[in-house]
């Protein structure tokens, strides 16, 4: 059963992947990424990891994507905007080493250390958890990651403004 | 029971096919679209190797990216609403006024 439902959530996360980097319309490609986020927050899901699931659902798929696509229709493209990318020698790389490298990979991950689910507390996952670590080892991060939301509401309105009139 | 190395072979396809869209599309949102991918494919694998070794470390990394992961789109769509009022399109080969 969990077997199951991990191909599930898996290919959930992969095609759509895919379908975002092929698509020709943005607006299509937006919609494929947030049914690739639910499926990745689906595998959180399955990696009891129940907070990090709720928030890939609540900021990723809910907020990020959703900036996306106001700006994706902000902008407005027209048909004749979205241009013909190019269709040649050089997807015909990215394929082929993308595929070396994924071989490889298959044939060495394997190996990958703890090869089963070890075992874990109570409330693995929980935000009780989360908590005691952001405050405590990660507080200097916690304190960082804040600053850096400031700046970048600070960028972005700065940014977006129409123009910046000299000073006199 | 599934093995660690099948969510780590997940995470590696995701961010294989971030790179490929990175790399090779043309337009600008899809580009950002593609970083996001990449983005999710790291956080995949932290989450499962936090599972795996029983440690919640992972889970706090994980927070931290996405916190991150939103700055950044918050940051490239403002840039891209900037260059595309200076100039309106959004194929990143039309944007080379710097080449040598």
């Amino acid at each position: 059963m969990e077997f199951l439902l991990f191909v599930i959530f898996a290919l959930g996360a992969i095609i759509p992947g895919f379908l975002v980097i092929t698509q020709r319309n943005p607006i299509h490609s937006a919609i494929a990424l947030i049914f690739s986020l639910l499926s990745v927050a689906g595998l959180f899901a399955l990696l009891t990891a129940s907070f990090i699931a709720i928030i890939q659902v609540l900021i990723y798929a809910g907020a990020i994507m959703v900036l996306m696509l106001f700006v994706i229709m902000m902008l407005n493209l027209k048909e004749e905007d979205l241009f013909q990318e190019r269709k040649d020698l050089i997807w015909l790389l990215g394929i082929l080493l993308s595929v070396l490298v994924f071989y490889e990979l298959v044939k060495t991950l394997p190996e990958a250390y703890p090869n089963r689910p070890g075992l874990v507390m109570t409330g693995f996952g929980s935000l009780t958890e989360i908590g005691k670590l952001l405050f405590a080892e990660y507080l200097l991060p916690f304190e960082l990651i804040s600053i850096l939301l400031l700046i970048a509401i600070i960028g972005t309105v700065i940014l977006s403004k129409r123009h910046l009139k000299p000073y006199e | 029971m599934v093995p660690l190395h099948y969510y780590l072979l997940v995470s590696a396809m995701l961010f294989i096919l971030g790179t490929l869209g990175v790399l090779t599309r043309r337009n600008a949102l899809v580009v950002l679209m593609s970083i996001e991918l990449m983005m999710n494919g790291v956080n995949l694998s932290f989450i499962a190797y936090s599972r795996y070794l029983g440690n919640m470390e992972g889970h706090v990394y994980t927070l931290l990216s996405i916190s991150v992961a939103a700055a950044e789109v918050a940051i490239g769509l403002a840039i891209l609403i900037a260059l595309y009022r200076n100039k309106p399109t959004i194929n990143i080969d039309d944007f080379n006024i710097m080449k040598f």
